[in-house]
């Protein structure tokens, strides 16, 4: 069954068929989720309110868009509320202690030079980092674009822009990485 | 990055270019180091964003989230509920302030006290609720005949 019938048996009063797109999409949600909060707890908390809201708001989706562009825009509006939260809240992350300096700055603020001896994993875990050193909107772009492979079209369903929108902001925060990774690359 | 061709070439690394474009723009990619350079240095970017660890899914996540439904379908079972309940409340609330009001306004007639008035098919003027429509009905038809005889008339 597809994603839409699946959908579609939910409005007619099914309520398995909505537990099965929460099977489906779940996962990938949570991956999504994660790339954009930087931790497992609020991205947790972004999936159960994206999957909360699209069950409210089932009657509302608009066929012209896929079910997975139209969790993500959901998800989208989540994470913004994360965002909101967390510069109320300003909290450095646990796992963070890895990327602080002894002097306390965060040593993912800066564009570092990465020494040829440095480990793989040591590579992965600061381009997670400084993912979230990226403003929303570029972390947004950075991560449908190079981690979820999304299209231009899809990208501007999920985020409620237009595509040419995307394009300049996808731009920028390329830019805006490739100066952070300088080191890396 | 100089080239005026640049945001072709964004679409082209990411696979959005199509048709008449793509090709235009591979000609041109054949022919400019400053693209061709460009492109190396977007691809080294993506190799290394796809290169960054991905978390694993908490274990009982997806548990958690189908019983978050489960609750929601609750809720909106008793919402319903409690909806129609109100509005029932309402509707009886209006129903009583009604029949209050119309008992106070207009005195009961008294069932026996007067007479019947009989009109002409003999329909009487007393009769119950139930047959209201049917005494409406009867002097609709009275009143057709009336105006057949009417035109009937010389």
């Amino acid at each position: 069954m597809t994603d839409l019938e699946l959908l579609q048996r939910f409005r007619s009063g099914d309520e398995s068929a909505f537990h099965q797109l929460v099977d489906r999409y779940a996962e990938y949600l949570f991956g999504v989720a994660c790339s954009l909060t930087g931790n497992a707890a609020d991205a947790e908390d972004v999936v159960q309110e994206t999957f909360a809201g699209a069950f409210r708001g089932a009657g509302s989706f608009r066929e012209a868009a896929s079910i997975k562009t139209w969790l993500l825009r959901i998800l989208m509006r989540q994470c913004a509320r994360i965002y909101r939260s967390a510069w109320k809240r300003r909290v450095i992350p646990l796992h963070d202690e890895q990327s602080m300096n002894g002097d306390g700055t965060s040593r993912a603020d800066q564009a570092v030079s990465v020494p040829p001896q440095q480990t793989q994993v040591d590579h992965r875990v600061d381009v997670m980092e400084m993912l979230q050193t990226l403003s929303p909107e570029h972390r947004e772009v950075i991560v449908l674009r190079e981690l979820e492979g999304l299209s231009y079209s899809e990208m501007a369903t999920a985020l409620g822009v237009p595509q040419g929108t995307v394009e300049s902001r996808l731009h920028r925060a390329r830019s805006e990485l490739r100066e952070k990774y300088r080191g890396y690359m | 990055m100089t080239c005026e061709h640049n945001r072709d070439l964004c679409a082209w690394h990411d696979g959005q270019l199509g048709g008449a474009d793509r090709e235009r723009f591979a000609e041109h990619l054949a022919g400019c180091p400053t693209c061709q350079a460009e492109l190396r240095e977007l691809q080294r970017l993506s190799r290394l964003v796809r290169s960054g660890q991905r978390m694993a899914i908490p274990l009982g996540l997806i548990a958690r989230v189908h019983e978050r439904v489960n609750t929601l379908g609750e809720r909106s079972i008793l919402r319903i509920a409690e909806l129609l309940t109100a509005a029932a409340a309402i509707i009886l609330a209006t129903g009583l302030a009604f029949l209050a009001e119309g008992g106070r306004q207009a005195p009961r007639r008294p069932v026996a006290s007067s007479p019947p008035v009989v009109f002409d098919y003999g329909i009487p003027e007393e009769m119950s609720v139930a047959d209201a429509s049917t005494r409406e009905s009867l002097e609709l038809a009275q009143f057709v005949e009336g105006r057949i005889v009417t035109e009937q008339q010389p």
